[in-house]
């Protein structure tokens, strides 16, 4: 009788010669039996490359991707544009990073100035929301007493991801 | 108070342009240090906001602007009062943010464009008084024709003062004064006392010397009020 035998395997590269050996230790343990002791060289299913790659970035992805907090923090523009300045400065103040949202602003927006109104509203948003919203989120470490904010070390791709949504917005101006 | 102790004063003040940018200095940067105004450059990074410049008294950030809003420093807008159209929006925020701010090494032209902005303000309000102080008529000669313009399509009450060196017209509403012109004589000077709205007062005062400017102008009613008492004394 011949069978037509599908294994499955879930792994990163493609099967060495030991593990091979084991599988079929394995299948010979339920009666199944190859044609010279050997497993058949043609693995089916086995895409080389792509499934190596999925699987290492798999290892690498912050388990914050999986988290809504995370997802809320980056849900507003200033608040990507604050941790993109932070990406680069390091550390910051509750100042300083008025000033560049403010800037941000009148460079982006139709009106060629902010006034002191515009200006303390900027820092009410940021002291009150923005700020305590990114560091629950665990993205920013800040002192409200000092008004000093800084970036803890941020995995890869989270960074990466902070960039590229901040690029896609000059996209957004020269469509 | 006399017109150097007032440039004087406001020189004291703390004043100060903040600029963020990229690695590459930008052009006004270099205008405004000729021009005696204290920058600070603040490094962002270029795949940030375009660079921006923010406008301090003292530790309070007044205004923050794009840096094209200020352009109009490197090549003022020169318009007839009532005309417009070429004129950017941003000269005018830019009269407003940069008050007050004393301003040296000059070109006439520079001053000229906040002159126009004091005259077009006075047009259109269309009452009250203006004085103007030109060193001499002949300096006058130039402007004659704006202010023949300012006079016939408002009720503004107008003062030029200047050392006689060459007739004027005779154009209604306008008074010259010459005998005590000679006390303004280093200075170029206009204010404008805003008519019923006090709000709208302004005002320019420049020193000069070997053709260069050193002054501000101002939208403070009280600095306005201080210079236009200085044309009413030499009147008395």
């Amino acid at each position: 009788v011949t069978w037509n035998v599908c294994v499955w395997l879930q792994s990163g590269s493609k099967p060495s010669g030991r593990r091979r050996e084991e599988l079929l230790i394995l299948l010979q343990s339920v009666n199944i039996y190859f044609t010279n002791n050997r497993l058949p060289l043609v693995m089916n299913g086995y895409r080389e490359g792509s499934d190596q790659r999925d699987h290492a970035s798999k290892e690498e992805l912050p388990s914050r991707f999986a988290e809504d907090q995370f997802y809320q923090a980056m849900a507003s523009t200033p608040r990507r544009r604050i941790l993109h300045h932070l990406l680069t400065v390091r550390e910051s103040t509750v100042e300083e990073l008025t000033s560049v949202l403010s800037g941000w602003e009148v460079t982006t927006a139709e009106t060629t100035m902010h006034t002191p109104e515009d200006r303390s509203a900027i820092k009410v948003r940021l002291v009150h929301n923005h700020l305590p919203t990114l560091a629950d989120a665990e993205l920013i470490d800040y002192e409200p007493d000092s008004g000093v904010v800084q970036v803890p070390p941020l995995n890869t791709e989270v960074k990466h991801l902070i960039r590229q949504s901040v690029a896609a917005e000059s996209n957004d101006e020269a469509e | 108070m006399t017109f150097a102790s007032l440039i004087d004063d406001l020189r004291e003040e703390e004043h100060q342009i903040v600029i963020y940018r990229g690695d590459d200095p930008l052009e006004i940067e270099t205008w405004l240090a000729e021009h005696g105004v204290a920058v600070e450059c603040h490094w962002i990074t270029s795949d940030g906001p375009d660079p921006f410049i923010e406008i301090k008294t003292g530790s309070e950030v007044i205004g923050t602007i794009r840096v094209d809003a200020v352009e109009g420093l490197l090549e003022p807008p020169i318009d007839r009062p009532g005309d417009r159209d070429g004129v950017s929006e941003g000269y005018g925020v830019l009269f407003e943010l940069l008050e007050k701010t004393v301003f040296s090494g000059m070109a006439r032209r520079d001053f000229l464009a906040v002159s126009r902005e004091i005259e077009d303000r006075a047009y259109r309000v269309g009452e009250g008084t203006l004085w103007a102080s030109f060193q001499t008529l002949s300096t006058f000669k130039s402007q004659a024709e704006v202010y023949r313009i300012l006079c016939t399509e408002t009720s503004l009450n107008v003062h030029i003062y200047g050392v006689d060196d060459w007739s004027p017209p005779l154009i209604p509403g306008v008074t010259y004064h010459t005998e005590s012109a000679t006390r303004f004589e280093p200075y170029w000077i206009l204010a404008y006392d805003g008519g019923s709205d006090r709000s709208q007062a302004c005002g320019l005062v420049a020193q000069e010397e070997n053709d260069e400017y050193t002054g501000f102008w101002t939208n403070d009613p009280q600095t306005v009020e201080t210079i236009s008492n200085r044309f009413w004394k030499t009147d008395r």
